[in-house]
């Protein structure tokens, strides 16, 4: 039996991503339409049914968010498309924007009708240039169509959507950091509270959502919260994109069921990622994004939903599954997470700007081997909690989970490292 | 704070800090409560007047029990809260942070300037870090601050941010920014140009923010000292009120521990050979200025003068707002008339070679070092902080010495006597001087002004001239109030006939050359003064004395110009 469900990639590749006939065809705009006879607080209340995580990574109850934002009664009030993917080995927002425009188009516009809001935002990651088009062009088409613009479906609502992009900082995908950029101002994150609901982009209320939960939206309103949530695990509804990447054989993105399948069929499965490339034996695969946990063998037998995923302290995060074979040195791929917060890091507070730093200096030199002393390691220890617990934002807080979990699953190879030299170091591509 | 007669119930929240119940009004932060009950927890980034913007974690709290930690700085207190400010996690976390920031920060704090009087040295004592876990390096840091007389040593800053807001929020200058990211997280100009490229008008709030030693003045002392120690320079001083407000906190003399009599005897004791009363130049200044505002009423110009404390303002004024250009006064400020009297420019009151003027002023030691205006090699203008150094490296106890007079600046007089009774200065224009300089003094020892608060830098007042005629004067604390006012002009709707513009938002008195303890200084009580009884019929300071000077030299103080 297949493992796959398809509501949110329903018809992707297959139909023509600017084509509303096309996307009327696969049961497109068949819950704007629905959402036109139903009451916004009805709406919302299938959401909250549906238990539908943020599937940006947070996985903050979006029902929970939208009914926050219904409860302010300031406005006019925004509608923020969280686009900016820069959680390495994530591609799963792109795979919607690119083959699917209008399913994102849709749910915002339903997320407009709820909230009375006239204006929405998609702020699209800068290096997904192409991407910035074909929305466009989306955006035009459902114009057109009337879908779009002043009047939609011939109602009084009006509801336009505006593409922003930022300039490819990753910490821009924080929230508030987003709203700032998206304002002209320095992408760095404000402090919260306010929280966004109530002070958002122009300092008005907002609604920020990821691409996938917005575009998870209309099966929601079509199929009612209470089967959505059927489809996925009772304490998360739905279905999860999955990208699959490093040393699995079929790398790419699936959509599968919260609570179905485990770790193991994701990475193994030849309806997934088809176990492991060559000749190499699975060693580790890291969840969630950069952000996110390592799990070693020990932890494949795993369900794949929050709750199950959250016990073993992993996450679901993006929903990336970065595969690493037994070539690879979990100190040396460590040491590529390491660069990649100092580089992204945005500087503002001292846990995460100092920090990271010298995480990465502990960590080459733990890779040289001379880092032996207990003392040197309880150091490093420290400075791993401090930042974690007393970091600005998500950015600091989150990126020593790395090592923190990979500690935990290979401590011989991270405090011994030199038994390990014979390792092949740094031949592996970091997706 | 609220009160028992504006008591309502709402209006208060109550928390445990610590075990320690208190009641603070709603609104106020953990960070806040934590003070009202004498809790004190550790802050780098927090800073009077400022809002708050959690950076340096070190204030870090735990809110009803465990969870996520909070910063206490941008966490507003909340009824029945629980806070925990110093178990043990956060004694580490905290050591952490300043162990992070040590990782990088140079370790020559026996040279520094900041030594014994440091907020990173301080937590770092008290907090117990001995040791540097996280390595020995240092920054080698360079900025293009580095280029102006804001800034020795940027690799001594812990990027608090303080100077930024101080910066872009207090003053709305935006001469600093904070630029790129992550270990290139750095205090810079905008957009990588130059601070003379910008609109920096050098009033030093960025400065007086600074915990440590990053953003400080050049070492006006260093270069004064030898012209004070030599026998054949002859040196002259004027120094304003506010700079002994400074000594005295500096110093810990206590208010009223040091007189202007004092002061003169310290500074003859440090090399001077001449102090001369400051109220003389300000005087002539006013006059001066009276003068032109007299000629411009007539004139019926829209705004007949515009006077600023200091050149960078008229500067900056001509690179935003050229068309307000025409409305600046082209009177010599006291300091400038005070610094082009030495004799290599020709003195007319005094004849030494070297002018020093001692204010709580940045910018004007600024202009010694850019030349901007009328500086001149041979007037140094030295900030509160200069003259500390002065005094503790000759380890003076400036309460022991004795009384000296002032000076008297020598005026050149064709017929012999001192005096000449009759002045050249009409009834208006006396008038007029005597409002300008007591409106001068109000700007110097600031008011009840609150950074906190925007929008509140402005003070209006109207003259009744004994001629009927009615002059409207407005004072301008901060750049902030300035542009607003500035923009005014251009539109053609400012509601004044005379604007002064102090660009230090607290007036002298917490001046961007002041003693980093005057502006630290909570107790400080700042006069608040009558405005409508302000400009009244009180004399200029010196009246007789400068109004003799005025008529025989009249002719040459213009002249200079």
């Amino acid at each position: 039996m297949a493992k796959t469900l398809k509501l949110v990639s329903l018809g992707a590749g297959e139909i023509d991503p600017i084509s509303v006939s096309e996307y009327r065809g696969i049961g497109g705009y068949r819950a704007l339409e629905k959402a036109f006879s139903m009451r916004p607080k009805e709406i919302i209340g299938e959401v909250l049914e549906a238990k539908l995580l943020g599937r940006g990574g947070a996985a903050y109850p979006a029902g929970k968010k939208w009914a926050q934002l219904y409860d302010i009664h300031e406005t006019p009030k925004y509608i923020v498309c969280n686009a900016d993917e820069g959680e390495p080995g994530t591609f799963k927002d792109r795979l919607i924007m690119e083959k699917l425009p209008l399913r994102l188009i849709e749910g915002m516009t339903i997320a407009g009708l709820v909230f009375g809001s006239e204006h929405g935002y998609i702020y699209v990651r800068g290096e997904y240039r192409k991407i910035q088009k074909v929305l466009l062009r989306a955006i035009e088409a459902a114009k057109k169509e009337n879908l779009l613009g002043k009047g939609i479906m011939g109602s009084s609502f009006s509801f336009d959507i505006e593409i922003v992009s930022g300039a490819g900082a990753y910490v821009c995908g924080e929230n508030s950091a987003l709203l700032n950029s998206t304002e002209g101002r320095v992408g760095r994150p404000r402090i919260k509270p306010p929280h966004l609901a109530e002070v958002g982009l122009f300092l008005m209320p907002t609604l920020v959502n990821n691409v996938e939960s917005l575009a998870s939206i209309p099966s929601i309103v079509v199929m009612g919260g209470k089967e959505y949530l059927s489809l996925g695990h009772p304490d998360s509804g739905g279905t999860k994109l999955v990208c699959l990447s490093g040393r699995v054989t079929s790398p790419g993105v699936y959509e599968v069921p919260l609570g179905k399948v485990s770790l193991r069929d994701l990475i193994f499965d030849e309806e997934f990622g088809g176990g492991i490339q060559g000749e190499g034996e699975f060693k580790f695969v890291h969840l969630g994004g950069q952000s996110g946990a390592i799990a070693s063998k020990a932890l494949l037998d795993t369900v794949y939903s929050y709750s199950d995923l959250r016990k073993v302290g992993l996450t679901v995060g993006s929903g990336a599954l970065v595969v690493m074979d037994s070539g690879v040195s979990i100190l040396e791929y460590l040491k590529k997470v390491s660069e990649f917060f100092v580089h992204e890091s945005c500087g503002k507070c001292v846990p995460c700007r100092q920090g990271n730093r010298v995480l990465l200096k502990f960590l080459a030199r733990l890779s040289r081997g001379s880092l032996a002393s207990e003392g040197e390691l309880l150091n490093l220890k420290r400075l791993i909690s401090a930042m974690s617990r007393a970091s600005f934002c998500g950015l600091g807080q989150t990126s020593a989970t790395a090592l923190k979990s990979a500690w935990k699953a290979f401590p011989a190879e991270l405090e011994r490292p030199a038994a390990f030299d014979k390792l092949q170091v740094g031949a592996f591509p970091l997706p | 704070m609220p009160t028992v007669e504006n008591f309502e119930k709402d209006a208060f929240v109550n928390l445990s800090i610590d075990g320690l119940s208190v009641t603070v009004p709603k609104g106020a932060t953990i960070l806040e409560a934590a003070k009202a009950t004498g809790v004190i927890i550790p802050t780098l980034c927090d800073y009077s007047g400022l809002k708050p913007r959690a950076v340096c974690r070190l204030c870090v709290v735990e809110v009803d029990g465990g969870g996520r930690l909070k910063a206490a700085c941008a966490t507003e207190a909340t009824q029945g809260a629980q806070v925990v400010t110093n178990n043990r996690e956060l004694m580490s976390i905290r050591r952490n942070v300043i162990e992070l920031l040590l990782a990088d920060h140079p370790k020559d704090c026996l040279l520094c300037t900041r030594n014994l009087d440091c907020e990173l040295q301080t937590w770092a004592f008290r907090l117990g870090v001995r040791s540097l876990p996280f390595g020995e390096g240092e920054a080698s840091l360079k900025s293009q601050l580095e280029d102006t007389n804001l800034s020795q040593n940027m690799s001594k800053c812990i990027k608090c941010g303080r100077c930024v807001a101080a910066c872009q929020d207090v003053q709305e200058t935006m001469a600093l920014c904070a630029a790129n990211r992550s270990i290139h997280y750095e205090i810079s100009s905008p957009y990588g140009k130059t601070i003379a490229e910008g609109p920096c008008v050098f009033c030093g709030e960025c400065l007086t923010a600074c915990p440590v030693s990053a953003l400080e003045e050049k070492d006006g002392a260093l270069s004064l000292m030898p012209s004070l120690d030599k026998e054949d320079i002859k040196t002259a001083a004027i120094f304003s009120p506010q700079v002994i407000v400074g000594l005295e906190d500096a110093l810990d003399y206590g208010a009223g521990g040091i007189s202007s009599g004092k002061m003169v005897s310290a500074l003859k004791n440090l090399g001077f050979d001449r102090v001369y009363p400051r109220d003389f130049f300000r005087s002539m200044a006013a006059l001066l200025e009276a003068k032109e505002l007299c000629e411009n009423l007539s004139k019926e110009k829209k705004v007949a003068c515009v006077s600023t404390c200091s050149p960078y303002v008229r500067a900056y004024a001509a690179k935003y707002y050229p068309e307000a250009i025409p409305f600046f006064s082209s009177s010599p400020n006291p300091m400038e008339l005070f610094s082009m009297n030495g004799r290599k420019k020709g003195g007319i009151f005094f004849e030494e070679a070297e002018t020093v003027s001692f204010m709580p002023c940045l910018a004007q030691g600024a202009e010694r070092e850019e030349a901007v205006g009328i500086g001149s090699q041979h007037s140094y203008h030295l900030t509160v902080r200069d003259l500390v150094k002065l005094f503790k490296q000759k380890n003076f106890n400036i309460g022991s010495f004795g009384y000296s007079p002032f000076d008297c600046p020598r005026i050149f007089s064709k017929n012999g006597s001192m005096v000449k009774e009759e002045a050249m200065v009409s009834e208006e224009q006396l008038e007029l001087a005597r409002a300008i300089c007591e409106l001068k003094k109000v700007g110097e020892s600031g008011r009840g002004y609150s950074r906190s608060v925007p929008g509140n830098g402005l003070l209006e007042v109207n003259l009744e001239l004994s001629s009927g005629k009615s002059v409207s004067f407005h004072l301008v604390f901060g750049m902030g109030q300035a542009k607003t006012s500035l923009e005014e002009i251009v539109k053609g709707n400012l509601k004044a006939d005379y604007l002064l513009i102090m660009a230090c938002p607290q007036g002298c008195l917490e001046g961007g050359g002041q003693a980093l303890k005057t502006i630290h200084n909570p107790h400080l009580t700042r006069e608040v003064p009558n405005i409508s009884n302000m400009i009244t019929k009180s004399k200029l300071p010196l009246e007789k004395e400068v109004l003799g000077a005025y008529g025989e030299v009249y002719g040459q103080v213009m002249s200079l110009k």
